[in-house]
């Protein structure tokens, strides 16, 4: 019965060749094997018994043409002549679409040709075939000299002379005629059969000419009968049978055909099951893993594993067209990749981006790196176009090829793979992204920390100074308010009044020190330049002696060595007066404060250097060790706010800092051995002049 | 026939005394001054002041403090304190109140207004 096979759009149908034993069906079948496919691509299958019959012979699908835009594929059987093997026969017959009869003309064998016929008619019944179904009779051996005529020959078969078609087969003769007129009734027959809707939309005329279009080439083939060669039948089977093994051949041999064909298919569905297998397999390992390498060694080896290939990579192409292999399983490709000649083939390949196979790649190349002996079939796949990156898989040698299936299943891990891969560059995108924030919020946290630090600190200064200044400068204004008051309202005494104009005097000094004191600083902060010369450390220390107003201090100590030193001597001076002064507040009364001069060694980034350093010793309090640095901050000072403190807004000790620092060198405290503070006013001088006595000591 | 009204001033700062001292006895009051706690509490014994005017920020015991002690002590606790400070943030101010002072003024203070508040306090010199 034909088979429409909707999926591959293929009309598959069977005609057999029936008649007596050695009458010619099996001739028949070879002139058309020649015929049709002379480059003998099919298959004839021929299976023989012992003594060289024939007992069923498959001629594999060819393609006979199109027919309401299907292919028609036959397939062309005989059966078994002998009258033992008639359980063969019924079976070949079994769902025929038409069947040609091979008549012998030899006289001698009329009653064969009867027997053979009657066997059919009677076969036929039993095989449940259609009466429908076309038979159509073939008059062989037409050029042996005890044929019979043609009306003889018809008569056998109860037929008119001319529904049968003289032949001679062995030599070609008609051979090609009877196929075509078979093959006609039997795609007449077919079309009949198809549903009415169809039937109806077929021209008859129409479907005639496609069918004379689709047989004329092996019309005029079989005509030019001469130069067609028999060949044998490829792998023939021979079976050293005795009738009854024979028979139990026969009968099992068509059960065979179906058993392989049954077979066929069990294993391709099987192996389709591994490869969706795989598949999955490569789909949930590409899925679960957020490493590039990762995914990629899971479609690589889902690759090798299910093809049997012998290596797989990932390449990409880069701007210069060359070749890199990001990784691989099975085989090393990458003397395929960097070979001068492949290398650039493999490139194109790439480039293409669409799927591309070769199947015999010259497999020399790989072998003779590769102890794997080669390979033969090469297939490019695209995975990122953009990337110009593809999976490449290779075939072993000597003969690995890929199967459509293999391609079809290339082409699904290459979009597991694609997926996956996109799927990583987004994470990693992602994850990159986050650190970006990371490091985006931790620096602004930062900078916010410092920022509140420094308001924080501002803050404090501000309070400090509310506190201080308010208070050093609210007590004159009270103190000149009051005085001036009085001389307005009341104008008391000469004496009263020189009292109060005098102290609006001194208020007013007072304060003017206090603005004085709170102006330089400011220009201070803001950068004044400091006009640096040499100045000799004795006018430095005088000046300071005079800015601090200090009267009851121990006689200086000056290093006679040290001549002068470079410096700003006002600013200098200043920040010596501040720290004298600071000494005289905080640590005077018991001890005089001293004051000393003398070389030093500074530490500098590029090593030591010669310095001077000027000192203030006192017998003081001294300040603990947490509360040094914060002596130091602006508006800070020591005593208690409420009883009262020593006159001043607590400047000093950070000014006489800035202009240390604004000299590159420094104003640290220290503990005092046997008690009190020292302050250390430690100066750069490389370009002090030293006495000549310092050096010669020195040397 | 009423006594004169006595003040004591308490401050350390002269420039700021000495004014006051003589605005109030030009206003009728008897006036005296000391520079500290010490020299107050012996000014109190000896000339037992209606009302004392005391700043806050002095050496050796400051005037909250003082404030506080005379307030807990009942033969002083009667004297209406006026207190005079340069800090005058509402904080000092509030401790002022908590030491049981009668008034508080914020330096620089206007003599006049000084003077309106001392009025309230003991009325006229």
């Amino acid at each position: 019965m034909a088979q429409w096979s909707l999926a591959d759009r293929t009309l598959f149908a069977k005609l057999v060749y029936y008649g007596p034993a050695l009458g010619g069906k099996t001739t028949n079948l070879r002139v058309l094997y020649e015929v049709t496919d002379p480059q003998g691509r099919g298959r004839l299958v021929s299976v023989n018994t012992a003594d060289d019959r024939t007992l069923f012979f498959d001629l594999l699908p060819f393609e006979l043409g199109s027919v309401l835009g299907y292919k028609v594929a036959l397939k062309l059987y005989t059966v078994p002549g002998q009258s033992q093997y008639d359980a063969t026969r019924r079976a070949v017959l079994s769902g025929a679409d038409a069947v040609v009869f091979v008549a012998d003309s030899d006289a001698v064998r009329e009653n064969d040709n009867r027997q053979a016929w009657a066997n059919l008619a009677q076969n036929m019944r039993a095989a449940k075939l259609d009466t429908a179904v076309p038979v159509l009779a073939q008059f062989n051996k037409r050029d042996l000299p005890g044929a019979a005529p043609l009306e003889a020959v018809a008569s056998w078969l109860s037929l008119p002379k001319d529904r049968g078609f003289p032949a001679v087969a062995c030599q070609g003769q008609g051979v090609v005629e009877t196929f075509i007129a078979a093959s006609k009734a039997m795609i007449h027959r077919i079309v009949s059969m198809a549903e009415p809707g169809t039937r109806r939309s077929l021209d008859v005329g129409d479907l005639e000419a496609q069918l004379d279009t689709s047989l004329a080439p092996y019309l005029a083939r079989g005509s030019s009968s001469a130069s067609v060669v028999l060949r044998p039948a490829s792998a023939p089977i021979v079976l050293d049978a005795t009738d009854l093994l024979e028979s139990a051949v026969a009968s099992s041999a068509a059960l065979g055909a179906q058993l392989t064909d049954q077979h066929a298919r069990a294993s391709r569905l099987e192996r389709e099951g591994e490869s969706l297998r795989r598949l999955s397999e490569a789909l949930r390992l590409t899925g679960a893993s957020f490493e590039r390498d990762k995914v990629l060694d899971a479609g690589l080896d889902a690759a090798v594993a299910t093809l049997g290939a012998a290596g797989a990579a990932l390449c990409v192409m880069d701007g210069e067209g060359l070749v890199r292999i990001e990784r691989s399983a099975g085989v090393d490709l990458a003397p395929l990749a960097s070979d001068a000649e492949s290398g650039p083939i493999l490139g194109r390949m790439i480039a293409r981006g669409s799927v591309t196979v070769v199947d015999d790649v010259n497999c020399e190349l790989p072998s003779k790196n590769s102890p794997t002996g080669g390979m033969h079939g090469l297939a490019v796949v695209p995975v990122e176009r953009r990337q110009r990156a593809s999976l490449v898989v290779a075939m072993p040698g000597p003969d690995g090829a890929f199967l459509s299936e293999d391609v079809r299943f290339l082409a699904t891990l290459a979009g597991h793979l694609a997926v996956g891969l996109e799927k990583v560059r987004i994470h990693e995108e992602l994850r990159a992204h986050r650190d970006r924030l990371e490091d985006v919020v931790s620096a602004r946290t930062r900078s916010l920390r410092k920022a509140y630090d420094e308001l924080k600190r501002v803050d404090a200064m501000k309070d400090r100074f509310l506190g201080n200044v308010s208070h050093e400068m609210l007590s004159p204004l009270t103190a000149i308010i009051g005085a001036a008051t009085f001389l307005k309202d009341y104008g008391g005494g000469t004496a009263e009044n020189e009292e109060m104009a005098a102290g609006v005097l001194e208020s007013a000094r007072t304060l003017q020190s206090l603005v004085d004191d709170l102006l330089r600083v400011a220009r201070l902060d803001a950068g004044d330049v400091a006009t640096v010369q040499q100045v000799a450390p004795v006018d430095v220390v005088v000046e300071a002696l005079r800015i601090a107003g200090a009267e009851e201090v121990a006689p200086p100590w000056i290093d006679p060595r040290i001549e002068s030193l470079p410096a700003d001597p006002a600013r200098l001076a200043r920040a010596l007066g501040n720290v004298i002064d600071n000494a005289m507040k905080f640590g005077g009364g018991i001890e005089p404060v001293e004051i000393r001069v003398e070389p030093c060694v500074l530490k500098r980034p590029g090593g030591l250097a010669p310095g001077v350093v000027f000192s203030v010793l006192d017998r003081g309090p001294g300040i603990a060790t947490e509360d040094v640095e914060r002596a130091f901050d602006p508006f800070e000072q020591g005593g208690d706010a409420l009883t009262g403190k020593p006159a001043g807004v607590g400047l000093g000790l950070y000014e006489a800092r800035v202009i240390a620092r604004r000299h590159g060198g420094t104003l640290v405290h220290r503990p005092r051995a046997g008690g009190g503070s020292e302050f250390r006013i430690s100066l750069p001088a490389e370009s002090a002049a030293v006495s000549p006595a310092r050096q010669v000591r020195r040397g | 026939v009423t006594a004169q009204k006595r003040i004591l001033i308490v401050d350390d700062d002269a420039f700021i005394r000495r004014p006051l001292e003589f605005i109030l006895r030009e206003e009728g009051y008897l006036a005296a001054t000391a520079a500290d706690a010490a020299e107050g509490l012996r000014a109190i014994e000896s000339c037992r002041p209606d009302l004392i005017l005391l700043d806050v920020m002095m050496p050796g015991k400051d005037g909250l403090a003082w404030c506080a002690e005379l307030k807990r002590d009942p033969r002083y606790a009667s004297i209406p304190i006026v207190l005079l400070s340069a800090r005058g943030q509402e904080l000092d101010r509030e401790r002022g109140f908590a030491a049981g002072a009668s008034d508080f003024m914020s330096k620089p203070y206007s003599p006049v207004e000084l003077k309106k508040r001392v009025v309230e306090l003991i009325g006229r010199g």
